[in-house]
């Protein structure tokens, strides 16, 4: 791949993808490390298997991969559960009143992935499927869950109204 | 209990990304409980999803990350290299080693059994024993080397 045609690509994809990584790992510098670590192995690929698969959920899920090898690095160097959410989740504050990034960022990472991606860019079940490598049949129960867990943290920090069932 | 989705699930997740709403989809969500759940899940989603827009300081560089990417590739290429360049080098230690175990084996069987006066034990605790010690000696010598 030429540097234009890797330039064309990361202008298409990089800053969706960032986007994602910072409310997977909740901080910036994590996000853009993992971000170009993600861009490195899309590199390395060979042309024939990069090619094969559609860019943009192949990088989802190399990035996906990546982040969660740096959530078992960090538990193994703590030796200990890893604290989540983090102390300090960015997008917190006053400025957000609705604290949505800190109830975001007590759900387990899949279904932070799955929310992002079904909610925020759009993607369809076999689109997540193929980004986060699941089953695309599984994807609607493992979606209603994500959801439900949300919303159930939205309604008890007050955030959402409670619905009738 | 396991509970479903609505079945209209991905037509009100669509309808609130983009915004447009049909009125008869309004009219189902607005009795569903499950959309209405979808709906102001988006809704928190969105707002969070606009605020880290906002706050985003600049991508890294492209033509850093092109750059990055191709001296990650070099650096492994040359590991890959030096790794296969002393791969006979290993299969040859590996070997030496192996002649060597076999010689302590025949060794301890032959002297046991030429110098029993000397070597009391049974020739095969010879051979066992000599083997092993040879084993201890050429980990510690492949462990110097590493």
């Amino acid at each position: 791949m030429t540097e234009a045609e890797f330039e064309a690509v990361y202008e298409r994809t990089a800053r969706p993808l960032r986007a994602y990584l910072l409310r997977l790992g909740g901080n910036t510098t994590l996000a853009d490390d993992v971000l170009q670590d993600t861009y490195c192995r899309f590199l390395s690929m060979e042309p024939a298997k990069r090619q094969a698969a559609p860019e943009r959920p192949l990088l989802y899920r190399i990035a996906t991969n990546l982040m969660h090898d740096q959530f078992r690095r960090l538990r193994r160097e703590r030796r200990a559960p890893l604290e989540w959410p983090p102390p300090h989740v960015e997008g917190v504050g006053p400025d957000l009143p609705h604290d949505m990034a800190r109830v975001f960022a007590e759900l387990k990472p899949q279904q932070r992935s799955l929310l992002w991606l079904a909610y925020v860019e759009g993607w369809s079940h076999v689109e997540i499927a193929a980004g986060l490598g699941l089953r695309s049949r599984s994807i609607r129960v493992l979606l209603f869950r994500a959801k439900s867990a949300l919303a159930q943290r939205m309604r008890s920090r007050g955030l959402a109204p409670e619905v009738d069932r | 209990m396991i509970e479903n989705e609505c079945p209209r699930h991905d037509e009100v997740r669509t309808a609130a990304r983009a915004g447009v709403w049909p009125p008869e989809l309004t009219a189902h969500a607005a009795a569903c409980a499950r959309c209405q759940e979808t709906i102001f899940v988006s809704r928190g989603l969105f707002g969070l999803a606009r605020v880290d827009a906002e706050r985003a300081g600049p991508l890294p560089d492209a033509r850093s990350t092109f750059l990055r990417s191709r001296l990650v590739a070099r650096i492994e290429e040359e590991e890959d290299l030096v790794e296969r360049a002393a791969r006979p080098l290993l299969v040859a230690n590996l070997l030496a080693i192996g002649a060597v175990l076999a010689a302590l084996a025949w060794l301890g069987g032959y002297a046991s059994t030429a110098m029993p006066e000397l070597v009391p034990w049974k020739p095969l605790s010879w051979s066992l024993a000599s083997v092993g010690l040879g084993a201890l000696a050429s980990r510690r010598l492949i462990w110097m080397d590493e």
